[in-house]
């Protein structure tokens, strides 16, 4: 993929790397003595100020995979694949800001599996529990796998060697230091990305000319190119992004899904050191997500301008490295994309080890013994599964590139179960009536019908690729099955849902004093 | 399983969505933006009816730079203007 590239590294460029790679491992050390419990290990403590936890949201957000195919899917498509930063993380940013981290705070969950177990009861924990730990572990081998090929493609290493160095460096920093570590190399990382792709953008926009001139230059390219420019498609479009789709599939139903239940979303939120901090950072975040497209995707259609003919358009960032860029900048640019791909696996790693203390291991032991776990074992336990999970995804990651449908067949999974879910959060947040037998029945349903329709949707729908529309009414299925089932099954009793339901939050004096005793 | 679908699901499907594609077609190029645009203003300034409690609680102080809704507010202007202009 980088493979041009290699022959104009020169020892700057693998120097600046190489100090980038080392200065992330001395964090983790220095991070390391900081961590004395498992609150700290998984929630660093509840000391994050919201800065930090804003830079980590969006870092984690974007791996090197998205850098390299959402610049591909700008060249292809043109700028409405901006969408799914701007539409598809503002109005969700907010919303999950003042009605999910509040209540997440309050209510002292610590992972969404958690608060939908307490909410409907042990059968929807389990499948929740189950879908987001394959989707994560299954990332973490595609993305060490990822990591692998572009230490191959730049510093001519072997890709085992690779695997092991990625597994060994994120999984040190990551086991000493935690969410702390984890957070604070993610904002170095966003600092270092941010300036690594914008030095692209900069020296790509003045060979061509400026905006204007790519505008020009990418319009007069023909008819097809007349809409590259546009954020809001047609509802009747080849491409997968018609406006009705990205309205209605992308930002009502999927990014809320995505910012509500995503584990490295919600766990960084609850590491702040207040209710205030878990509001302001996503406010934050979206702050700065505002950037994101200028310097992911407008290098895509600037690639477009100069290399029209590209039969790949995912090589268009990779064309543009080896053709644009000075010694020293390459050396920068290439650190933007180890701190893309790191950030992203110390942050699913840390997720994937905290759903498994929390979902699995707490209530495995309370079962058997009646009493909670201690806190030194769960700390013991994080860092023994953060190291067991990391080897595990380095020892399948040489198996990804042969079973590529495995990860794509894990990615549509995943998102068939993001409309239903949202569907039972909003609910089990927002009506009291909502019971396990309407949940579960939803859930199930809703995934049935998505899969269904993703299987027949070339025929249903307008666009191409209709996934936004899958998403969509999967989500109003699951809303109204959800609902009616419950009316027909016994109502919860209102102690089991005490403290999880929206109206006893703001209007129960009760639950008011159990969740002020609870926050001391 | 795909015929089986293409059989039984999407005749009665289509006759529920074919009318709705339709009119989600026939809704004019500025009709588009101004949605976008009043989902944007919508999913945001309903947080200007939030108590101050709610808004302040845990800030490092109560003065308007740690007002969450002043936030909202400027976050919402370039946003805005990006949907309005492209």
């Amino acid at each position: 993929m980088l493979l041009a590239a290699e022959s104009a590294l020169t020892s700057i460029d693998v120097a600046i790397l190489v100090f980038y790679l080392v200065a992330v491992l001395a964090l983790g050390i220095v991070f390391s003595r900081y961590v004395k419990s498992s609150g700290d290990f998984f929630l660093a403590g509840k000391s994050l100020p919201f800065w930090a936890i804003g830079m980590s949201v969006v870092v984690s957000d974007i791996g090197a995979i998205d850098m390299v195919a959402g610049a591909g899917s700008a060249y292809r498509y043109g700028l409405a694949q901006a969408n799914f930063d701007w539409l598809g993380s503002v109005p969700a940013m907010i919303f999950v800001a003042f009605i999910f981290v509040p209540f997440y705070w309050r209510s002292g969950v610590s992972t969404l599996p958690e608060f939908l177990g307490k909410r409907y009861g042990p059968v929807v924990r389990f499948f929740q529990s189950i879908i987001w730990l394959g989707f994560l572990i299954s990332m973490l081998a595609v993305m060490i796998w990822s990591s692998a090929v572009f230490l191959n493609e730049i510093l001519n290493l072997n890709t085992y060697a690779g695997i092991w160095i990625t597994v060994a460096l994120v999984g040190f920093y990551t086991v000493l230091g935690g969410l702390t570590a984890v957070v604070l190399t993610d904002v170095i990382q966003m600092v270092i990305m941010f300036v690594g792709t914008a030095g692209l953008l900069f020296l790509t926009l003045n060979r061509i000319g400026g905006v204007d001139a790519l505008v020009e230059t990418v319009q007069a390219r023909g008819p097809e190119f007349a809409e590259h420019f546009k954020l809001l498609l047609p509802s009747s479009t080849d491409s997968p992004y018609p406006w009705s789709g990205i309205l209605f599939g992308l930002g009502i139903v999927l990014s809320t899904a995505y910012f509500s239940s995503n584990q490295a979303v919600i766990q960084r939120v609850l590491g702040a050191r207040s209710e205030w901090h878990a509001k302001a950072s996503l406010l934050f975040a979206a702050f700065l997500k505002l950037l994101v497209p200028v310097l992911v995707i407008l290098p895509g259609l600037a690639a477009l301008a100069l290399y029209p003919e590209l039969e790949n358009p995912d090589g268009a960032v990779p064309r543009l490295v080896a053709d644009v860029l000075p010694p020293g900048v390459m050396g920068l640019v290439f650190a933007a994309f180890a701190a893309a791909l790191m950030s992203s696996v110390d942050s699913y790693l840390n997720s994937a080890t905290t759903i498994i203390v929390s979902d699995a291991y707490r209530p495995l032991y309370r079962l058997h013994t009646g009493a909670s776990p201690t806190d030194r074992s769960c700390l013991i336990l994080g860092r023994v599964l953060t190291v067991l999970l990391i080897v595990a995804a380095g020892v399948i990651a040489p198996v990804i590139e042969n079973f590529e449908t495995i990860y794509s067949a894990m990615q549509t999974l995943f998102s068939l179960f993001q409309g239903p879910t949202l569907a039972l959060l909003l609910l089990g947040i927002f009506s009291r009536r909502t019971n396990a037998v309407g949940a579960v029945v939803g859930l199930i349903t809703g995934f049935l019908l998505a899969l269904c329709l993703n299987v027949v949707g070339d025929s249903l729908f307008p666009s191409a690729d209709p996934f936004l529309f899958v998403a969509f009414w999967a989500f109003v299925w699951s809303l109204v099955v959800t609902s009616v089932v419950s009316r027909f099954a016994k109502a919860p009793d209102p102690e089991s849902i005490r403290g999880l339901v929206w109206g006893s939050i703001e209007h129960d004096p009760a639950t008011q004093k159990l969740l002020r005793d609870r926050l001391k | 399983m795909k015929t089986f679908l293409e059989n039984t699901l999407v005749p009665p499907l289509k006759a529920v969505l074919d009318p709705l594609h339709g009119m989600l077609d026939s809704v004019p190029e500025p009709l588009w933006r101004v949605s976008v645009c009043t989902y944007l203003v919508a999913g945001a300034l309903w947080t200007l009816w939030l108590s101050r409690e709610s808004i302040f609680r845990g800030a490092p102080l109560e003065g308007k730079i740690c007002d969450l809704r002043i936030w909202v507010v400027l976050l919402l202007i370039p946003y805005l203007l990006i949907y309005a202009i492209f």
